[in-house]
C-alpha cells in the first residue's frame, strides 16, 4: 500500500534537534522525503521544491513561533498544509491554528500513525489545491480569451437568463447573443449549460473581482 | 703719701736758715767789744742757736701736729663717711648704689686706681661683678669668661683673708696671671673678702693699682671697716630680700593651697588672720576685725555649736584641736573648712595663745563626693550589668570580677577570690579562645569572639578591649538563646526559602514539562521508526542503531531536567560547597530555556572564564539566578514592544565575583528600586513577593549584596549581586 512517491516532501521545523531527527527518520522509514529545519526563519529563506508537500511545524519555535510562520506562510501565498506538534498544546493555541487551516495539530509524544496520516492527509490536501489551482488557472487562461461582450454575456447566460432575455437587457439582437453564447462555450471548452455554470461557480469571486480589469 | 713727702722736704730746709743768722752777728765785732761781742754773739749765738733749735723743735712739732692734725680729718671724713654710709644702710633699699659708694670710698681710701666688688652668686657659688670702677670693658667680658683675675679672688674667699700684691712684677705667687694684669693694666691688687656674720663668703672687695703699691696696717684697718659695712650691707640685703620672697611664698601657697593661718589670743579674744583667712571667709581684711567669739556668727547654724564646744573644750584642757565645720558666706555660700590648732604657752605654763592653720576643703570634699559617687556608680554599673566583666592585667592574670563573672566561676568550682592574681589560661588550661585573648593583649585591638564553652554548656560571646594598664576588660555574655533564636531563624529562612522555590518551580510547571516532554517525544517517535525499520523488507541496521543511541541520549536528557527539578526542590542543609558560578547560570538557563523561548526573549552569556570559586549553598544562589531570570523574563514579556534582550554576566570584581542580569523589560518605577526587595512587594498578579525578598536574604547571608539599577542605555532593569570568594581559592 505504501508506495514511493517520488514527487512530494515533508518539511520538518523544530528547534529541537533530536525531535527534528527522530522526525525525519519515521518519516524516511515510510519512504517519504524530509528537509528539515531548525527555525521559521530558516524555513521562511529556503526555496522549497515545487511538489506537493506537508509542513511539521513545531508551535514553540524560538524567535518566530509556529503559529506566525503559518500566517506568515498565508501572507506569503504558501499554501503549503501544516501539522503542528507540540509539547503541550492548550486549547486556544489548537483552535487558533485550525482556524488558520491547519490540518493536524499533535501533542507530543504522538503515535506514528497519527503523524503519518496527517502528513499524507496532508500531501494529499496539496496535490488537490494543486491541481484545483491548475483548474482554475487553466479556466482563467479561458475567460481571458473571452472578449469584454463575451464575459458580459456569459455571466448573464449562467445566472439563468435567456437569449433574448439577455439581448433586451444588452441592448441588442437576440442572434447577436446567440453568436457571443456560441463563442463563450468554445472558447471555455464547455460542453453543456451545465458545465459553464460550474466554471463560473469556480471561478467565483476571482471572475467578480476580475471584472473591472481589462487585461 | 704725697703729703708726707712735702713735709718731710720741708724740714731738711731748716738748716739753710740758720746759717743767714751766723752771717749776720760776725760782721759787727772788731776785737774786745768785739770779744765782747764776741762772747756775747756766742753767747747770743748759742742762745740764738738754742732758740732756733726751739723754733726749728715747735716747728717741727707744729708741723708734726699739722701731721696729726691731717691724719685725723682723713680718719674722720672716713670716719664720718662710714657713718653716713651705716646710716644710709638702714633706710636705704637698693643694694647696688650703696655697693658703689662702698667702692669709691675704699677707692678714695687706699688712693687705688680702680677696684670692682664681686659677690658670690648662691645658687652657682661663682663670682660675678656686681659695682665696679674704671675697669675697660673688654676686661669685664674677659672676668665672665671664668678670668684669671677671679682666681685671685677665689683665693681670698678660700683662704678666707685678704689677698695682697705689691708688685705684680716681683711677687712669685702672681707670676701665671702677670700677663693678664698687664694688658688689664695693673701692678698692685688688693682682695678683700666678705663675709657675713656666721662665716658665709659673701663675696670681694678688690682694688688695683696702676703702680707697685703698699697699703698701710691703718689703710688697711679701714677698709676692713668698708668690707665689713659692705658685708653687712650685702647681708641684711639678702636677708631683706629672702624675708620679702617668704611672704610673698607663704601669701602665694596659702592662696594657692586654700591654707590660712591665723593666731588667737585666748585671754583677749584677739584674733590675727593672714591674708587668705579673710579670702577664706569672704571678707575684707579692711573693714572685718575679726575677733572671738564674733567669728562663731560665720559658722554654719547646724555646726556653731558643736564649734563653740570645740573651742571651750580646748581652751580649758589646753590641748590642740582639729576641727572640721562649714562657714556660710554672706550670699549665701557655704564652704566647707578645717581647722588644725595648737595651743602656745608662756615660760611659766600658762596658755597664751592659740595658732593653727584653716584651709577651705570645699573644692576637695565636693570632688570626693563627685569621685565617690562615680566609684559607686562605676560599681553600681559593673554589678548591675548582665554580662560577665573580667579584668585582666597585662601578663593574662586577673584583676576583677564582677558578681555574675564571680558566680561563673563558682558555677565552675572555683573561687573567685583565690583567682585573682592567677594567669588566666593557666588556670584554664581548657579556656577555648586564649589565642584571642593574646592577641587583643598583643595588638592592643577590639576583639570580638563567640564560642560554645563546654563545661558551662553555654554558648557565650566575648567582647575584649584592651585597658589603659596594658590589660584587657572582657564583657562576657551568655548567647545560648539567641544562638538557638538565630538557628530557628536560619531554619524558618531556609523553609521559606524553599517554599518560595517549589512556587517559583510550580511557575514554571509548563517550560518543565515541555522541557521532560521533549526528549520523551523524540524518544517515542523514534522507537516507532525503529519499529518500522525492523519490520521492514530491507533491514538498514544502521539506521536502528543510531535511533537507539537517540533514544539513550534522549532518556538521558530528560532525566537530567529531573535531576536539576529535584536538585532545586530538595531542601538545603546549608551546606556550603565550592564551585564555578558559571554552573548555577548554565543549569537555571537549561530550566528556563523553553520558558524564555515561548516568550520570545533571547538570552546572551558572557561568562567569565577561569572564574575563581565561589564557597556557596549551590542550591540558593541557583534559587536567586531563576528568580531573577524570571523576574526579568516577566519584565520582558509584559514590554512586548521591545526587542527582548536577557543578558547574563560574570565578571570577577575584587574580592567577589559580580553576577549581573540584565533585561530590556518594563523597568523599576524609581520609587519602587528599593522596595522590591521588600517582602510581599510584587507586581505580577500572582506572585508571593517574596522573591527578591528572599534572593537578598540569601545573598546577605553568604557575605555578598544584592542590588538593581536601570539598565544603561535603554529600557529595563538590571541586577547585580556579588558572592565574596572563598579564602581558600
Amino acid at each position: 500500500m505504501i508506495a514511493k512517491i517520488p514527487n512530494q516532501v515533508v518539511f520538518v521545523v523544530d528547534d529541537d534537534a533530536s525531535m527534528r531527527d527522530a522526525i525525519s527518520r519515521l518519516l524516511n522509514a515510510v519512504g517519504l522525503t524530509v528537509q528539515t529545519f531548525a527555525s521559521a526563519r530558516a524555513f521562511l529563506n529556503r526555496r522549497l521544491p515545487d511538489v506537493p508537500g506537508c509542513v511539521v511545524l513545531d508551535v514553540r519555535l524560538p524567535g518566530l513561533s509556529g503559529l506566525d510562520l503559518q500566517r506568515e506562510m498565508v501572507e506569503r501565498g504558501i499554501h503549503i498544509p501544516v501539522v503542528f506538534i507540540t509539547g503541550h498544546g492548550d486549547i486556544p493555541m489548537s483552535v487558533q491554528a485550525m482556524k488558520a487551516g491547519a490540518v493536524e495539530f499533535l501533542t507530543k509524544p504522538f503515535r506514528d500513525q497519527d503523524l503519518l496520516d496527517a502528513v499524507r492527509s496532508g500531501i494529499q490536501l496539496d496535490r488537490k489545491a494543486r491541481e484545483e489551482r491548475a483548474e482554475l488557472a487553466e479556466l482563467r487562461d479561458c475567460v481571458r480569451q473571452l472578449t469584454q461582450r463575451e464575459q458580459e454575456v456569459m455571466s448573464l447566460v449562467v445566472s439563468g437568463l435567456l437569449n433574448k432575455q439577455i439581448a433586451l437587457q444588452l441592448g441588442t439582437s437576440e442572434k447577436t447573443i446567440k453568436i457571443h453564447r456560441g463563442q463563450v462555450m468554445r472558447k471555455m471548452r464547455a460542453n453543456s449549460l451545465a458545465d459553464l455554470v460550474r466554471m463560473s461557480q469556480k471561478l467565483g469571486l476571482a471572475l467578480i473581482s476580475r471584472k473591472p480589469c481589462k487585461d | 703719701m704725697d703729703q708726707i713727702d712735702d713735709k718731710s722736704l720741708e724740714l731738711e730746709r731748716l738748716p739753710h736758715s740758720k746759717s743767714k743768722l751766723d752771717q749776720k752777728a760776725s760782721k759787727r765785732a772788731p776785737d774786745e767789744l768785739e770779744q765782747q761781742v764776741n762772747e756775747r754773739t756766742t753767747q747770743l749765738s748759742a742762745i740764738n742757736t738754742q732758740l732756733i733749735n726751739e723754733i726749728a723743735e715747735r716747728e717741727r712739732a707744729e708741723i708734726e701736729l699739722t701731721l696729726v692734725k691731717d691724719e685725723l680729718a682723713a680718719d674722720l671724713k672716713t670716719m664720718l663717711r662710714l657713718h653716713e654710709l651705716s646710716t644710709r644702710l638702714l633706710k636705704s633699699t637698693e643694694l647696688q648704689p650703696l655697693l658703689e659708694e662702698i667702692l669709691d670710698a675704699t677707692i678714695e681710701l687706699l688712693n687705688a686706681d680702680f677696684g670692682n666688688v664681686q659677690l658670690c652668686n648662691p645658687q652657682s657659688k661663682a663670682l660675678e661683678i656686681v659695682a665696679q670702677r674704671g675697669f675697660k670693658p673688654g676686661f669685664l667680658d674677659h672676668f665672665a669668661d671664668a678670668s684669671q683675675e677671679s682666681r685671685l679672688c677665689d683665693r681670698a674667699m678660700s683662704q678666707r683673708a685678704r689677698v695682697i700684691i705689691d708688685d705684680v712684677e716681683t711677687d712669685p705667687d702672681f707670676a701665671p696671671h702677670r700677663q693678664i694684669a698687664t694688658s688689664v693694666g695693673f701692678r698692685a691688687v688688693q682682695a678683700t673678702p666678705l663675709f657675713s656674720r656666721n662665716g658665709e663668703p659673701l663675696g670681694i672687695l678688690a682694688t688695683h693699682f696702676h703702680q707697685p703699691h703698699h697699703s698701710s696696717e691703718h689703710d688697711l684697718r679701714f677698709l676692713d671697716l668698708y668690707a665689713h659695712l659692705a658685708a653687712e650691707f650685702i647681708e641684711r640685703k639678702r636677708a631683706e630680700e629672702r624675708l620679702r620672697r617668704n611672704e610673698i611664698y607663704l601669701e602665694e601657697g596659702q592662696r594657692l593651697s586654700h591654707t590660712a593661718s591665723w593666731a588667737w589670743n585666748v585671754s583677749t579674744g584677739e584674733v590675727y588672720w593672714s591674708t587668705e583667712m579673710f579670702r577664706i571667709f569672704d571678707l575684707d581684711p579692711d573693714i572685718v576685725k575679726p575677733g572671738y567669739p564674733d567669728v562663731l556668727q560665720y559658722v554654719h547654724g547646724d555646726d556653731r555649736v558643736r564649734v563653740k564646744k570645740t573651742f571651750e573644750d580646748a581652751v580649758r584642757e589646753k590641748k590642740e584641736y582639729e576641727l572640721a565645720y562649714r562657714i556660710v558666706w554672706s550670699n549665701g555660700t557655704i564652704r566647707y573648712i578645717h581647722n588644725l590648732a595648737h595651743p602656745v604657752f608662756d615660760g611659766n605654763g600658762t596658755l597664751i595663745e592659740y595658732v593653727g592653720t584653716t584651709i577651705d576643703t570645699t573644692e576637695r570634699i565636693q570632688a570626693e563626693e563627685a569621685a565617690l559617687k562615680a566609684h559607686q556608680q562605676i560599681d553600681m554599673i559593673l554589678e548591675s550589668i548582665s554580662d560577665n566583666f573580667f579584668g585582666l592585667d597585662k601578663e593574662g592574670r586577673f584583676t576583677y570580677f564582677n558578681p555574675h563573672a564571680a558566680n561563673q566561676m563558682r558555677a565552675l568550682g572555683r573561687d573567685p577570690d583565690a583567682l585573682i592574681g592567677r594567669v588566666a589560661w593557666e588556670e584554664f588550661p581548657d579556656m577555648p579562645n586564649k589565642e584571642n585573648v593574646l592577641r587583643a593583649l598583643s595588638e592592643r585591638v577590639v576583639v570580638v569572639d563567640e564560642l560554645y564553652y563546654a563545661p558551662l554548656e553555654e554558648w557565650v560571646e566575648n567582647h575584649m578591649y584592651p585597658s589603659n594598664d596594658g590589660g584587657l576588660v572582657t564583657f562576657q555574655r551568655y548567647i545560648t538563646e539567641r544562638k538557638r533564636t538565630e538557628e530557628e531563624l536560619r531554619k524558618t529562612q531556609d523553609e521559606l526559602a524553599h517554599v518560595t522555590r517549589v512556587t517559583t518551580l510550580g511557575e514554571l510547571t509548563a517550560s518543565i514539562a515541555h522541557e521532560v516532554n521533549q526528549p520523551l517525544g523524540a524518544i517515542v517517535t523514534n522507537g516507532q521508526a525503529c519499529l518500522r525499520l525492523l519490520s521492514s523488507s530491507d533491514l538498514d541496521i544502521k539506521e536502528v542503531r543510531e535511533a537507539v543511541e537517540c533514544m539513550i541520549a534522549d532518556g538521558i536528557r530528560a532525566s537530567e531536567v529531573i535531576k536539576r527539578i529535584r536538585r532545586l526542590l530538595k531542601k538545603s542543609k546549608g551546606g556550603k560547597s565550592s564551585y564555578s558560578i558559571n554552573d548555577n547560570i548554565r543549569e537555571v538557563l537549561a530550566l528556563t530555556a523553553s520558558e524564555l523561548t515561548r516568550n520570545r526573549i533571547n538570552v546572551r552569556t558572557e561568562l567569565a572564564d577561569d572564574l575563581p570559586c565561589v564557597i556557596a549553598d549551590r542550591v540558593q544562589i541557583q534559587q536567586v539566578v531563576l528568580n531573577l531570570v524570571l523576574n526579568s523574563k516577566e519584565a520582558m514579556s509584559a514590554a512586548c514592544w521591545q526587542p527582548c534582550e536577557l543578558l547574563i554576566s560574570t565578571e570577577h570584581a575584587e574580592s567577589a565575583i559580580l553576577v549581573t542580569i540584565t533585561d530590556t523589560g518594563v523597568g523599576i518605577a524609581p520609587e519602587n528600586r528599593e522596595r522590591i526587595f521588600a517582602p510581599f512587594f510584587t507586581s505580577k498578579e500572582e506572585g508571593l513577593g517574596l522573591g527578591l525578598s528572599i534572593s537578598r536574604t540569601i545573598i546577605e547571608s553568604h557575605g555578598g549584596r544584592l542590588w538593581s539599577k536601570p539598565t544603561q542605555n535603554g529600557q529595563g532593569t538590571t541586577f547585580k549581586f556579588t558572592l565574596p570568594l572563598g579564602e581558600d581559592r
